[in-house]
């Protein structure tokens, strides 16, 4: 029903006392949203969680959107500031480089608790997109943030330049080098699944 | 600078796997997409019915404060309407009508005393002069000779200087019965008065007047040999 409406269109319908603009922007956010909470928390359950404080949280934010910037581009930073928060409570102050102390004074090296899938583990598409958000963490910041306007905001390129206050060139650059990162981090789809089921 | 063909090119060429798991990799349950939409469209309802509220009020008050302020507006206008003879009455005068009657009161009290009492503080007229109207100060002067020609001569010749005027006001034509005259003077020149009237007549006794501020003074003589 409001599928073509813009998101200022929709907010401005939620402002005037409908409902409805904030039942398209839920539907059209969602995933979006997820999928940059997921790629950066890479746990299902902290990712459902920061995208249930989002949305829960949405209405009551909407008075700090002042129309000055894009809705995508505020939400995005929404988004953002809200993932980063929950990382920041998730990790406790311990070095990983410290080794654990056993009785007797010996230490013995910590084992970094890694939930990330190897190669060998992924017989699955979802299980191959995990994979590949692995190595996003690898990514210098500026192709990070393009990878996630691009992918999980779904903008524009000229979006993705407006939001990142870079020419629109830069942005095609970036995602071109950041993608070309990502192949040579990763194997190739094939590869990965033969790797599988050897 | 690359063009959207190279761009969709890449995104659609070999690149094509990392492409897509990008795009629909990290996919939400659904049981978690209905329940959050559940609890988020409760808030959006809650929201949006408050912000509707908000919308009709005036310079963003709320309704409920709006209605407030235009009852109690409408309560003062009303008050108003009754208390009119309150809020718009002229300033207080002084009560005339009041202040005079306690000088009379005071006069009559001071008529029950001795005449030649003067009056002090009981006066009452606290730092004003009443208003005398049609009352005028009235003196008693009682004289023990008898009212003859030659005195009644002298009477008149200090009417006259004061510019008074002398009345006979009794007959006395019986043996022992007093006889009386008034004689009428401007009250500035009644101590002159009452002075001359002490020598001429040798009055017995003379009452103090009772000041209330009229222009002309009564002056009652009795003459009453016995």
């Amino acid at each position: 029903m409001h599928s073509d409406a813009s998101d200022e269109q929709l907010i401005q319908l939620h402002l005037s006392g409908d409902p409805r603009g904030m039942e398209a922007i839920y539907e059209r956010y969602f995933d979006r949203i997820y999928r940059l909470a997921y790629s950066k928390l890479r746990s299902t359950q902290d990712a459902e969680d920061v995208t249930s404080a989002i949305f829960l949280k949405l209405c009551r934010s909407l008075d700090s959107f002042r129309g000055e910037a894009k809705f995508s581009t505020w939400i995005y930073t929404v988004a953002n500031n809200a993932i980063m928060d929950s990382i920041r409570r998730r990790r406790p102050n311990v070095s990983l480089d410290a080794d654990l102390q056993v009785d007797g004074g010996d230490s013995v090296p910590r084992e970094i608790e890694d939930d990330t899938p190897g190669p060998e583990d992924h017989v699955a598409d979802a299980d191959f997109a995990r994979y590949v958000y692995s190595k996003l963490d690898a990514l210098p910041p500026g192709q990070r943030s393009v990878i996630e306007l691009r992918y999980f905001m779904e903008l524009s390129y000229q979006q993705i330049a407006d939001q990142l206050g870079v020419e629109l060139g830069t942005v095609k650059s970036r995602l071109n080098r950041a993608i070309a990162a990502l192949r040579s981090l990763v194997s190739t789809e094939e590869e990965v699944k033969a790797s599988a089921f050897r | 600078m690359r063009s959207d063909e190279q761009m969709e090119a890449m995104e659609t060429g070999e690149d094509r796997a990392i492409v897509r798991a990008l795009r629909t990799g990290a996919t939400p349950a659904p049981e978690f997409r209905a329940r959050l939409k559940q609890s988020f469209m409760s808030e959006a309802e809650s929201d949006a019915r408050r912000r509707k509220a908000y919308k009709v009020s005036i310079l963003g008050l709320p309704r409920f404060y709006i209605n407030l302020a235009a009852v109690g507006a409408a309560a003062a206008l009303v008050l108003m309407a009754f208390t009119y003879n309150v809020w718009f009455k002229p300033a207080p005068t002084v009560n005339t009508a009041d202040e005079l009657h306690q000088s009379v009161a005071v006069t009559e009290q001071a008529d029950s005393e001795p005449h030649n009492m003067l009056l002090g503080p009981r006066s009452g007229a606290r730092g004003f002069a009443p208003d005398a109207g049609d009352t005028a100060d009235a003196v008693h002067v009682e004289c023990s000779t008898e009212l003859t020609d030659e005195v009644q001569g002298a009477l008149e010749l200090i009417a006259a200087e004061a510019g008074g005027v002398l009345e006979c006001a009794g007959a006395g034509d019986s043996a022992g019965e007093a006889r009386a005259v008034v004689l009428t003077v401007p009250s500035d020149v009644l101590d002159h008065v009452l002075g001359k009237l002490g020598e001429a007549v040798g009055a017995a006794a003379i009452g103090r007047p009772v000041h209330v501020n009229s222009e002309r003074v009564t002056v009652y003589i009795t003459f009453n040999p016995d």
